[in-house]
């Protein structure tokens, strides 16, 4: 015998789904559908699958170049998206048989955005094989596919205090000359005191314009420290916790943004100030250097070249030689393979590919991947290093 | 390229287990995803040192040794591997507004010791419990016994053995509390899991509902120990197992007919791919008004049935990661349902705007249930609200950051001053998903996350008696949590497994329904 304790509902109401059903559905419109909403429309505006832009000015400065970038309407980009300062945008470049990408912090403010402008520096690097030709070959009217702006290297309210201490060597001004201009015009709601290390006077970049910020805008100090050079007005020596402490109770929210060998030195006098974890920030700074922390893997496979083969989702199968020395990216960008990524660091997940066969090793200063990936095989080949010949799939699965 | 027997568009929940399934049974498949890796919203992603899940909060039904539930045994039948944790209790409910709780009870799994609970906090409620566990089993059987007629039932046999499956599947779930003789106190505990069905209460199918609890309660929760981005891996690595061939970064830019049928789809790359079938993980309205070559070829009720839906939830997501371990911060549960009102349906009505006076905020810390989920002294967590409207139609982009900040800031201040965490110094990483968010990742309109919304018309329920009736294009198939049996990670990965013995029913019988 069923149990009688829904007897009191009808079943006959089982009869009415269906009619009940097709009304509704009979009395709606027959059109065609919409399918995008402002929240599509605006993930897309902030979200480009690319950008295309065109340079619209150049300025020399101290070894370095600024580059004014404007939405390209002829190429189908009518605006630039928007972002927030602190943000990366990855160029595409084509450098004989290379297809490269390299990330450059925009040193323009969000609101120049919108304007359909972004700025960024292009420092003239030793033996910089994208820089050099960036700044030989780039003039107004060059052409150029960059990505949507990435990374995290931005002021969060929620986390960080309201005063932070910004930290930048050489090119790294890029992110902070970004979140002045943004504290200026009203886009970010902080106080930023810079200390901002060159080697010298001369290759102080942006001082006047760090200078008017200043001027213009209580809320920035800037404190320009050389290093190579003792001059009235300026501090002498590098950007130590002493220096730090003076500027500093302790408490603020440091970012820094420089070179791999500047962070090195900034991890460890942070260190001596018991800074947690939570208040510095370090920008993604590209390429990873090898150094003496990798000692094992350089003693194990110093100068050695293994073979590369690579899957890309054209279902073409390549093979490369790659230089233990060099990120597997590296390699497949020499060989003109179009090999996707952006921050170049290992924090994006751009560059995720899967390892077939081989082993590689990965820095753990780098080390951003999924847990999961970890296990089951993937890699970020922008800082992986090969140990032994390897096989990788790029962007598809159970071609071979 | 080669032929093949079907392409999969998008590699979500649905698309990921139709491939996977479809492969198993011997059809060449392929599946085309427009972002770098699999999973739409079973996916995570890496801020510091933490990795957050994009949406997963628990998984129902997984179960394990003898209490193995639907979707363990699935996986289990088609080898997909995966490392899976329970959780301990089922939720812990706080209602409270300004400063008065009017609410606090913790509810376990399995159904000793719910019934065990009940009978202390609710004992009048003994039997209408009993009873709401048998209305399980009576629909269950009802369940079955559909489907094991295809379509063709007889109605002397559903009205004389199944009538509780008849009256079940006609009512809503708070009609069913209420006709079970439920106290309002067990109502309101009971009515707890309404967030996760995107209707009130009173709109959601009591079969639906139904399910979800009797599968959390009595085979327990689940949670991946990698995040679902291992869900989505593991199958995927299981449908390559099988011959699937998946290619990511590319687009479904057309998809193309001949002679009223769907043959193949265009690559935002120009390339031409043929196919027999085509599962859409893409909503309908997308494959209708965006990418169908031949548009006369629709069903005008097909049409009219997209404009009558409405979306199910838009979610917005605040993820954590926290310097402190969770006894510092304060933390006892792995999920908190915190309300200001027991009532859903104020609630739903409250969030079709970006700052209603109500809210419903779902609170889960994963290191309760994965202790090792973030580095040692650290938590992370991630706090939910969802939006019954679209909440974000006039965001531009410049206000957009601030009203995400402005959101978040909010929940967390409700967080800290409900339940007394310390949340705000120990914030190390934090990032905030809103609508725009899980459209851009998900591709869904307005950013639903939860398909269709479980209206009373479009429930679980009428879904589930019409699938098989109402024919679209032959060939085109849908998945996903737009597909028939709703939204969620159980409901996704069992349909999309259905969907897929009908469509090789569909290729083996030479392309006739």
């Amino acid at each position: 015998m069923k149990k009688e304790y829904l007897n009191n509902i009808p079943v006959e109401r089982f009869a009415q789904i269906i009619p009940s059903r097709r009304r509704i559905i009979e009395n709606a419109s027959a059109e065609f559908p919409k399918y995008e909403y402002n929240a599509n429309i605006l993930a897309k505006k902030l979200h480009p699958k690319v950008q295309h832009v065109v340079v619209s000015d150049v300025k020399k400065l101290n070894g370095a170049k600024l580059f004014t970038l404007r939405a390209d309407p002829e190429k189908g980009t009518d605006a630039l998206a928007y972002f927030q300062a602190g943000q990366y945008i990855s160029l595409e470049l084509a450098i004989g048989d290379s297809l490269l990408t390299r990330p450059y912090s925009l040193c323009s403010s969000p609101l120049q955005a919108l304007k359909g402008e972004y700025q960024i520096i292009v420092k003239t690097m030793k033996n910089g094989f994208a820089s050099e030709y960036i700044n030989t070959h780039f003039n107004i009217g060059t052409k150029i596919d960059i990505s949507a702006p990435s990374g995290f290297f931005c002021y969060e309210p929620l986390r960080d205090t309201k005063k932070v201490i910004g930290i930048a060597g050489g090119s790294g001004i890029a992110p902070f000359l970004s979140f002045a201009k943004a504290i200026a015009e009203g886009t970010e709601d902080f106080e930023l005191t810079l200390l901002y290390g060159s080697r010298t006077e001369e290759e102080i970049l942006f001082k006047e314009e760090l200078e008017e910020l200043q001027n213009r805008c209580g809320r920035i100090n800037v404190i320009h420290v050389l290093s190579d050079e003792e001059k009235e007005g300026y501090r002498h020596g590098f950007i130590s916790a002493e220096l730090i402490s003076e500027v500093s109770d302790r408490n603020d929210s440091v970012f820094v943004c420089g070179s791999q060998g500047m962070y090195d030195y900034i991890r460890k006098e942070t260190e001596k100030l018991g800074l947690p974890r939570k208040q510095i920030r370090f920008d993604a700074y590209g390429e990873y250097r090898l150094t003496d922390r990798d000692a094992e893997y350089l003693k194990d496979h110093q100068a050695k070249v293994y073979e590369l083969t690579v899957i890309t989702n054209d279902g073409i199968t390549h093979k490369v030689p790659v230089r233990c020395d060099e990120p597997i990216l590296v390699a497949l960008e020499r060989a003109g393979i179009k090999a996707p990524s952006r921050c170049r660091s290992g924090e994006c997940g751009w560059c995720r590919s899967r390892l077939v066969s081989g082993e590689v090793y990965t820095p753990e200063l780098t080390e951003r991947r999924r847990q999961y990936d970890k296990v089951v095989g993937y890699i970020h080949p922008c800082c992986s290093f090969a140990c032994s010949d390897c096989k990788i799939m790029i962007n598809c699965e159970g071609m071979e | 390229m080669n032929k093949y027997d079907l392409i999969v568009i998008g590699a979500g929940n649905g698309g990921l287990m139709t491939a996977c399934r479809a492969s198993q049974l011997g059809l060449k498949v392929l599946v085309v995803e427009r972002h770098n890796l699999p999973g739409g919203a079973a996916t995570s992603f890496v801020r510091g040192r933490f990795e957050f899940d994009a949406s997963l909060h628990e998984i129902p039904d997984f179960g394990e040794g003898e209490s193995r539930g639907e979707l363990g045994k699935l996986f289990d039948e088609l080898g997909i591997k995966v490392e899976m944790l329970p959780i301990k209790d089922a939720f812990r409910y706080v209602v409270e507004k300004d400063g008065v709780r009017s609410l606090d009870v913790t509810f376990p799994h399995g159904r000793d010791k719910v019934m065990k609970l009940i009978s202390e906090i609710c004992p009048e409620d003994v039997e209408a419990m009993e009873n709401f566990f048998d209305a399980y089993e009576d629909m269950n059987k009802g369940l079955a016994y559909f489907g094991s007629t295809r379509g063709n039932i007889d109605p002397e046999v559903l009205r004389n053995e199944h009538p509780n499956f008849m009256r079940i599947m006609s009512m809503s779930a708070g009609e069913l509390f209420r006709t079970l003789g439920m106290s309002e106190k067990c109502q309101d505990i009971l009515s707890a899991y309404w967030p996760y069905q995107g209707t009130d209460i009173d709109t959601a199918d009591a079969s639906r509902y139904l399910m979800m609890v009797y599968g959390y309660f009595v085979n327990g929760a689940y949670v991946p120990r990698m995040r679902s981005h291992s869900l989505s891996v593991a199958i995927m690595n299981r449908a390559v197992e099988l011959g699937c061939e998946f290619l990511f970064e590319k687009e479904v830019t057309k998809v193309l007919t001949k002679e009223g049928k769907v043959c193949g789809v265009e690559l935002d790359d120009g390339e031409i791919v043929e196919t027999s079938a085509i599962a859409s993980n893409a909503y309908p309205e997308i494959v209708y008004s965006k990418l169908l070559d031949n548009k006369s070829l629709v069903p005008p009720f097909e049409l009219k049935k997209a404009n009558a839906r409405k979306y199910g939830f838009r979610a917005f997501s605040v993820y954590l990661g926290l310097d402190a371990p969770p006894e510092e911060i304060g933390i006892e549960d792995y999920t908190v349902f915190l309300s200001t009102s027991k009532d859903s349906r104020l609630i739903c009505e409250e969030s079709q705007t970006r700052f209603g006076k109500e809210y419903a905020l779902d609170v889960c810390c994963l290191n309760m249930a994965v202790p090792d989920c973030s580095p040692e002294g650290t938590t992370e967590m991630i706090l939910t609200i969802s939006y019954t409207d679209d909440a974000w139609a006039d965001v531009s982009e410049e206000d957009y950051l601030k009203t995400k900040r402005q959101i978040a800031d909010e929940m967390i201040t409700n967080l800290e001053t409900v339940m007394g965490y310390k949340i705000r110094e120990h914030i190390e990483e934090i990032e905030i998903a809103s609508p725009v968010t899980f459209a851009r990742y998900m591709g869904s309109p307005q950013g639903s996350i939860y398909g269709y919304a479980s209206l009373k018309w479009d429930g679980m329920s009428s879904r589930l008696i019409t699938s098989g009736m109402e024919h679209t294009i032959p060939g085109l198939f849908f998945v996903g949590g737009h597909g028939s049996s709703l939204s969620g990670y159980f409901p996704t990965y069992t349909s999309g497994n259905k969907a897929a013995f009908q469509i090789m029913g569909y290729v083996r019988g030479g392309g006739r329904r």
